[in-house]
């Protein structure tokens, strides 16, 4: 097998399935403030951490006082193995007294004199112009590449990059990442590209990159992450309820452990309500819950809770039983959340684990690629299934609209239950009406219901007798008279109607209660 | 100074090896096919000659036949440096060493050692 050299640059070793290619050459190409620097140095201070020596040669770039004052904020750099371990040399002055041929015997002579086992070249086109054509350059990469890996030595070349611009270092070199740094409306975006990898499996493709004073983070695609499922042993799977007596018998019992569901709603029919009554009837059974959302603060979410007779959720929540992941308003990167919210529950390392998504709109906002959204939740939800995850997703439908348009159409395709919740104005009120729209794998009930939430709690009626026709928007009484009639607003009718509505069991409208 | 013969046509390979091998403290002459090696023999005088096989003009295996049928450099140390190991079709002649294509710096310099003893570094 051959030997890897680890970057130490967090998951950018996921994406070529163990590290760099000992003795191997790469070129990092980019823009001017994309990051190559940062990510070389980065490369070097965690190679020489481990043992390793690193040579870093600069050709016309900043002065290397200029560029280690620029890294010191870093929390991986570390002057004390400057020089010994992490020596700097400039080769300008080499390259233009002696050109290509002077280049590669000062960097042949040091690497040996400094037993390197890395090799950073920054400001190779420099190396570049003085070749004066591409053939000359390939051929000074070649005679480096031969040298570097007679002596084992992992070799980077940064050099800058524009749109459009195809480097003679993509051919040479063994592998080519490519970094990029662009604005999608205000928001500043930096990706890496891995566009060749010799020798390995990788990760090829786009992925998001994030800088801090940690360094550099790669966040690989979620869905190429996960893109070879592995199938889970199925083990015998249980109801989760709900714990709303009525929703439960509807759905047999409650949700199939393992299972992902669509929790569809306007905004304020109750749909981070019911996804909080979810976590605490697991919580109330003994199977731990997390709540990952992105609007509401666990203070908020508590108080929420305690006022619609879920009064010993905070109490779960103390207890550790009932995580709430609050995600503040920021610019997200849409990987970096799947990347949270799975590392967290796979160190929880709990079985029947209950998930609220509240909501996906919030991985939606995080995104500067919608159309990646139906991998990525497909990839996500396929990789909770596999950690025994029982989730519920909230989405938003339209507050205003006779249609119920899913802000995600193809949801279908990773979720197996879907329940709708929505208003329905009648007699000048609102009311909320829960419907099962879809459970895979399982019996349901697709009754239209009233869902009513008081200070008392959820509950979930019988049936929702007194209209028809609710999901259309366009909700009609039962035993009003005919349209034409009713068009000239007879009095008896709406009437008659109300006098049926109020035979049925106390219903108070929506629009009274908490949401 | 002990001299070394470097024949490869892959000149960035002979270039390397040579660069490695001085700073040794070897004398290098590099030759890019069998037939400039054994033009170049007399003046350079080698006490090693390391090999590559597959080369334009005249082979490694060629090359070697010839310099075994020369009086003067019969006895000639040679190490064969080839992605194939000449073991599994064996030429009929005697080679000291073989280096297999890609090799390692510690590769390079124990087939070396093992003909020419390292030169002790200047005090």
């Amino acid at each position: 097998m051959t030997p890897r050299l680890e970057t130490g640059v967090r998951r950018l070793d996921f994406i070529t399935k163990g590290g760099l290619i000992q003795g191997a050459s790469y070129a990092v190409l980019g823009p001017p403030g994309s990051g190559k620097t940062l990510l070389a140095h980065q490369i070097a201070f965690w190679h020489v951490k481990h043992g390793g020596k690193a040579l870093y040669v600069t050709l016309l770039t900043e002065s290397h006082a200029r560029m280690l004052a620029n890294l010191e904020a870093m929390s991986f750099f570390d002057a004390s193995v400057i020089p010994d371990k992490l020596h700097y040399i400039s080769a300008y002055h080499q390259l233009e007294t002696e050109g290509l041929k002077g280049l590669l015997e000062l960097v042949r002579r040091a690497a040996r004199q400094h037993q390197a086992t890395l090799l950073i070249m920054d400001g190779m086109d420099a190396a570049k112009e003085f070749a004066r054509g591409d053939l000359t350059y390939k051929r000074f990469l070649q005679e480096l590449q031969t040298f570097i890996g007679i002596i084992g030595c992992t070799t980077i070349l940064l050099s800058p990059h524009f749109a459009g611009d195809m480097p003679p270092e993509t051919t040479a070199v063994d592998g080519v990442f490519k970094l990029s740094l662009w604005l999608s409306g205000p928001r500043a975006v930096r990706e890496l590209v891995a566009l060749k990898f010799r020798g390995s499996d990788s990760l090829l493709g786009k992925h998001e990159l994030e800088i801090s004073d940690r360094g550099v983070i790669v966040h690989p695609r979620t869905e190429v992450l996960f893109s070879n499922p592995q199938e889970r042993e199925e083990g015998q799977r249980s109801r989760m309820a709900f714990g709303v007596p009525r929703l439960d018998k509807s759905l047999h019992g409650g949700l199939l452990s393992g299972s992902t569901t669509l929790l569809l709603g306007a905004p304020g029919t109750g749909k981070t309500l019911l996804g909080l009554r979810f976590l605490l009837e697991g919580a109330r059974q003994g199977q731990p819950g997390v709540y990952f959302g992105f609007y509401e603060t666990s203070q908020r979410l508590i108080e929420k809770a305690e006022g619609v007779g879920m009064g010993d959720f905070k109490k779960y929540v103390d207890a550790g039983l009932i995580e709430i992941q609050w995600q503040p308003p920021l610019e997200h990167n849409l990987d970096a959340l799947a990347e949270r919210l799975l590392e967290r529950i796979q160190e929880r390392k709990v079985k029947r684990l209950r998930l609220f998504v509240d909501s996906i709109a919030g991985f939606r906002s995080a995104t500067v690629y919608p159309e990646r959204m139906s991998r990525f939740f497909s990839a996500l939800s396929h990789q909770l299934r596999m950690l025994d995850v029982t989730t519920v997703y909230s989405d938003e439908t339209a507050l205003f609209s006779p249609n119920v348009d899913a802000p995600q159409p193809d949801a279908t395709a990773y979720v197996e239950n879907v329940i709708l919740l929505r208003y329905v104005e009648l007699r000048s009120q609102l009311y909320r009406l829960i419907s099962i729209m879809k459970m895979r794998e399982s019996q349901y009930d697709s009754g239209i219901r009233e869902f009513s939430i008081t200070d008392k709690g959820i509950t979930v009626a019988e049936t929702f007798e007194s209209a028809e026709a609710v999901l259309t928007g366009h909700a009609v009484v039962r035993g009003a008279p005919p349209k034409a009639k009713a068009t000239r607003k007879s009095p008896m009718g709406v009437r008659a109607a109300a006098k049926k509505a109020a035979r049925k069991p106390k219903r108070k409208p929506a629009g009274r209660r908490p949401s | 100074m002990k001299t070394i013969l470097v024949v490869d046509d892959e000149l960035d390979i002979a270039e390397a090896v040579k660069s490695i091998l001085e700073d040794e403290g070897y004398r290098v002459v590099t030759c890019a096919n069998g037939r400039e090696a054994l033009d170049c023999l007399k003046d350079a005088r080698p006490d090693l000659a390391i090999i590559d096989v597959m080369m334009p003009v005249m082979n490694g295996f060629e090359t070697i036949r010839a310099i075994r049928g020369s009086r003067e450099f019969a006895s000639l140390p040679v190490v064969i440096m080839s992605a194939i190991d000449p073991s599994v079709r064996p030429p009929d002649y005697d080679w000291a060493g073989f280096l297999k294509k890609p090799f390692s710096l510690e590769r390079l310099l124990e087939q070396v050692h093992k003909q020419l003893p390292p030169v002790p570094a200047p005090a």
